[in-house]
């Protein structure tokens, strides 16, 4: 993921997940307020209709104990009660009852659909307010058993004489002596009852509230006007807990398939159970409609700080990926002119300055490493032209200094030849030193051609056994007869790596002089010895020769250098010269260590690593 | 004209004086006969293919052995040699290349055209005279050139 990606995530992140998790505590804070409200609000409505319910059950129970004491209602109860039916006076008291006291109570100015009153002993409906129902008998409704010793409310049960659902309240007609005189009995109109439960307090559209008996049968309707009542069952979990005899709040389905929320409430002296439901999708329509909003909310912000995050995080990553791009093409093409110019007072635009003059900083010293690159191209030129310079100097060196030094031992010979006979002694003497000075300029341009050769030639190093290589130009160097002369000592000198024919040539050198130096000893003693180091061995030469003193060492490997005059000891004074250049062109080093008439050590080293 | 077909040495050689001890030399090896000397690189080309002034001889005569010096003044010995060798005519012509110095860088390329022999001039007269004597004996006597 790139930086831009992860600036942007991380704004989204701080931005939105402290709103969301408010959001979700919010909403979780408040369905759970919305619940404990909607709770309290249903059971206090349950406990409302409830006490509606007794309150309009006391109220009839009122009107019907009223009704019962009236004088008249007693003396026309026992009239009717005591008399035949036959006689006059019982249809005036029916007539009476029926028109001044039971019919007023009947609805729509009372609150009952019938009054009557029953015959104490037979249970016969000797008056009432609906003339159908006189003659009928109650002798056997509990109603008519309780009323004749106390006011008493049968519950709502299912009436087979009357095809319909009701509801009784009776008390005794008792004379001034307490006497038994008749029962009255009033039928309660249920639908007064259902329309008090379902009167809602207005606070919801889907509240309601109904009472459910025993047999899970509708009392009341459940919402006004739809004909449950008593007709069909209902066994919800909220009305199974009412039946079951206890008081409580449930999250359930409704008869409907509906979720709820449900108070219920048992009405053990009616054997009923009161419920009073809310639909959870209203309870919580505030919560959800919140839920909804916060959402909205949560979701602009995320886009307005994913948009805001993304426009910050391209403040940062362009300059970033303009210093990218420059570096990029610094390093493809090395054009460290490219600057990467920022405006910016941040620390990414210090950044980028800090590397336009850094690669500024670099060109001037590239700029510097190119001309020393071409300083090093055109000196090497120069060398090179030099080398060959000297190589063609070499060569006429060797071609026509050896033509006239031919010519002058060529001619000498001649005369020595062909003019014999006029030459004395000291003229034959001249002509042989003539020859002399022609062969010894021969051999000084050998050796000089042999040590400028030095300097050019390639080096072929291989595997080199010291040992064995300065005991065989040893023998070379000497005949059996000196040989008797010197005690030549080789310590196992261990191997090297090198130029054969070179080092070969320094042995030849170093053993040379020292078989010359000594010559002059009896008894020539001549150590070749060697000795490992760190990174190099050293390799030496010790004589008992006539030595030298020591503060002309320096001069011993200059060329031409000689310490010694050419009549006591031969030689052009290149040997060592070669010997020192031999040496440095392998890495090593050369020296001497000696005093006069007491003999000369030299030294040599080569490194462990080989030629470089 | 009978001298000039019947060439056995053909001295190519700037410098006179190494031309005298040549030719001293083969004389005292009694090998000096019929030897021809040539100053510069295009004498030898026109002796050689009989050119210029050397015209009226017959290159069907050619020299039993060329002693060949790199040096040369107008057309140098490599050149000289190349011509030899190149041409069928001429081809089978023995070419000693005869130098002053060991340090010619031409050796490699004087033997990579066909030179026959290379050979550093002593400084030393007798070991020159030796030298020169050695070799006119073995291409004059010994070498068996084809027929």
């Amino acid at each position: 993921m790139n930086l831009r990606s992860r600036i942007t995530l991380l704004f989204v992140l701080l931005a939105i997940v402290p709103v969301v998790v408010m959001s979700i505590l919010a909403y979780y804070t408040g369905r759970q307020a919305v619940e404990q409200v909607e709770i309290n609000h249903l059971v206090s409505t349950n406990l409302m209709k409830s006490s509606e319910l007794t309150r309009w059950i006391e109220s009839n129970q009122q009107r019907i104990e009223e009704l019962a004491q009236r004088p008249l209602m007693v003396q026309y109860s026992a009239t009717m009660a005591t008399y035949d039916p036959a006689d006059p006076a019982y249809d005036l008291a029916r007539l009476s009852l029926e028109e001044d006291h039971l019919r007023p109570r009947v609805k729509p100015a009372g609150g009952f659909i019938e009054v009557s009153v029953i015959s104490p002993d037979k249970g016969i409906i000797l008056a009432s307010s609906d003339d159908m129902q006189e003659g009928k008998y109650y002798a056997n409704q509990r109603f008519f058993a309780e009323g004749k010793t106390h006011t008493y409310t049968q519950g709502v049960f299912y009436s087979l004489p009357l095809q319909q659902t009701t509801m009784m309240i009776s008390t005794p007609i008792s004379d001034r002596n307490k006497n038994l005189v008749s029962v009255l009995a009033g039928r309660l109109d249920l639908r007064d009852l259902s329309s008090i439960m379902s009167a809602q307090s207005g606070l919801s559209q889907s509240e309601k509230t109904y009472l459910v008996n025993k047999s899970n049968f509708f009392v009341t309707e459940p919402l006004s006007g739809e004909g449950y009542a008593l007709k069909k069952t209902v066994r919800t979990e909220g009305v199974k807990a009412g039946l079951s005899g206890s008081d409580g709040v449930g999250f359930y389905e409704d008869y409907r398939n509906i979720p709820v929320i449900g108070s219920y409430k048992w009405l053990p002296e009616y054997n009923m159970c009161l419920i009073t439901e809310v639909d959870q999708a209203e309870a919580y329509a505030p919560v959800n409609a919140m839920a909804v909003t916060m959402l909205t909310i949560v979701s602009l912000l995320t886009l307005i700080v994913v948009v805001a995050g993304f426009f910050l995080a391209r403040t940062i990553t362009q300059p970033l990926a303009r210093l990218v791009a420059g570096a990029a093409e610094i390093g493809r093409s090395g054009h460290l002119d490219r600057k990467i110019g920022t405006e910016g007072r941040d620390e990414i635009g210090e950044l980028s300055r800090a590397f336009d003059r850094m690669a500024t900083e670099l060109k001037v010293t590239t700029v510097s490493i190119d001309e020393l690159e071409q300083r090093i191209h055109e000196r090497t030129a120069q060398l090179e032209a030099a080398n060959r310079e000297l190589e063609a100097f070499t060569y006429s060196v060797s071609h026509d200094l050896r033509a006239p030094l031919r010519a002058i031992d060529g001619y000498t010979r001649i005369l020595l030849d062909d003019y014999q006979p006029l030459l004395d002694e000291e003229g034959k003497r001249i002509c042989s030193v003539i020859s002399e000075g022609a062969h010894k300029m021969s051999d000084l341009i050998d050796d000089l051609l042999t040590f400028s050769r030095l300097g050019r030639s390639t080096l072929n190093p291989s595997n080199i056994d010291m040992d064995a290589l300065a005991k065989s130009v040893f023998q070379e160097l000497t005949t059996a007869q000196s040989r008797k002369r010197i005690d030549f000592q080789v310590d196992s000198a261990p191997p090297a790596v090198g130029d054969p024919a070179l080092l070969r040539q320094v042995w030849v050198n170093l053993l040379s002089n020292s078989i010359k130096f000594s010559q002059r000893k009896k008894r020539a003693v001549i150590k070749v010895h060697s000795e490992e180091m760190e990174n190099e061995t050293v390799y030496s030469v010790q004589d008992n020769g006539v030595g030298f003193d020591m503060q002309y060492a320096d001069k011993l490997f200059g060329v031409f250098q000689r310490l010694h005059n050419v009549r006591e000891f031969e030689g052009n004074g290149v040997g060592l010269a070669l010997v020192q250049r031999v040496i440095h062109r392998h890495g090593g080093r050369v020296w001497a260590d000696g005093e006069t008439g007491k003999g000369a050590t030299f030294y040599f080293t080569l490194p462990h690593q080989g030629v470089i | 004209m009978d001298d000039m077909h019947a060439v056995d040495v053909l001295l190519v050689e700037d410098n006179q004086q190494d031309a005298e001890l040549t030719i001293r030399s083969l004389k005292k090896h009694k090998l000096a006969n019929n030897v021809s000397v040539v100053e510069d690189g295009a004498e030898a080309l026109d002796f050689i293919f009989c050119k210029g002034k050397y015209s009226e001889r017959d290159i069907k005569h050619p020299p039993k052995v060329i002693f060949l010096d790199l040096k040369l003044p107008l057309v140098n010995g490599l050149e000289v040699l190349r011509a030899i060798k190149q041409d069928t005519r001429t081809k089978s012509v023995p070419v000693v290349v005869v130098t002053s110095s060991r340090e010619d860088p031409d050796v490699k390329a004087a033997y990579e055209l066909g030179a026959n022999s290379y050979v550093v001039k002593p400084v030393d007269f007798e070991s020159f005279t030796e030298a020169i004597g050695n070799l006119g004996l073995y291409w004059l006597l010994i070498n068996q050139p084809p027929k």
